[in-house]
């Protein structure tokens, strides 16, 4: 009994491994519109999945020098189909006490997100 | 075999059948809330969140490293300890919600939340053991008891009642 159990155990501790979600990297370059904002500092954005974070931001850069339009590109390890973002401008959160931006990754690595501030796609 | 774990199924029936009602409160809340919400947002069943991209009886990605995070054995099957947790709270919650091997379920859910609460809640302060230690004092009373009058155990062991009567 104590021989089948600890077989048991040993088989069980083998195989249930196998039973984990395959998980991969999935990269999202993000591209936000910031036309018409008055007095643009800092633009940011934060979201469910590491490295991003709903308590600090992760800086988008502008594409050119006067240009209004922001980039950050964001490697996510993941198994799941989606993630969840906001975008902020000056540390203040787009869409306040409104759901969040969800972006389907592709079906290849890397998936390109375009958005206005505070603007549902 | 079937001798030996057959007091582990069979609930035992409480004097008052009220008594029986009180005490699946906490039972089926816990088992609700453990294979509709907590549990099955990290282990794969037909009802789990199609965005978490679940497979059946799979353990979300993020889990196993979570565990492998307490050290010492965890650390060392993080894969194992992952699912036997996930599996836990989904099937063990369902299984008590039905009242069905009531027992077991109340054990393998008692055993998980012990994890939870020493390994990952308790080093992040007292107030945020209270989830886990929410559902271990709500398994307790099954692990004890049963499925009592209301459960799948009651109706699945009244036969071999008549036949011992």
């Amino acid at each position: 009994m104590k021989t089948l159990s600890l077989l048991l155990l040993i088989f069980g501790s083998l195989l249930l491994p196998g039973c984990v979600q395959p998980a991969h990297d999935k990269t999202v370059v993000y591209l936000l519109d910031v036309r018409g904002l008055p007095d643009v500092r800092q633009v940011g954005i934060r979201g469910r999945d590491k490295p991003l974070s709903w308590g600090q931001d992760l800086q988008l850069k502008p594409t050119g020098p006067d240009s209004t339009l922001y980039r950050a590109v964001v490697t996510t390890h993941t198994g799941y189909l989606i993630t969840e973002v906001k975008f902020t401008v000056n540390g203040e959160f787009e869409f306040q006490d409104a759901d969040n931006r969800r972006i389907q990754f592709g079906p290849g690595d890397t998936t390109t997100y375009r958005a206005r501030f505070n603007v549902r796609p | 075999m079937l001798r030996l774990l057959r007091p582990l199924f069979e609930p035992l029936v409480l004097l008052h059948w009220w008594q029986d009602a009180l005490l699946i409160i906490p039972r089926v809340v816990c088992g609700y809330l453990l294979t509709a919400e907590f549990g099955v947002a990290k282990f794969g069943l037909p009802w789990s969140p199609a965005d978490n991209n679940l497979e059946l009886f799979e353990v979300a990605f993020w889990f196993p490293n979570d565990v492998a995070a307490y050290g010492g054995i965890f650390a060392l099957l993080p894969g194992f300890f992952a699912w036997m947790g996930a599996a836990s709270e989904a099937v063990g919650g369902l299984l008590l919600l039905l009242g069905l091997g009531t027992r077991v379920s109340a054990f393998l859910i008692s055993c998980t939340m012990l994890v939870a609460i020493f390994m990952q809640q308790l080093p992040q302060g007292m107030w945020n053991t209270l989830p886990a230690a929410g559902f271990l004092w709500a398994a307790l009373p099954s692990l004890v008891l049963g499925s009592g009058r209301f459960g799948l155990d009651y109706l699945l062991a009244k036969p071999r009642r008549h036949e011992n009567a």
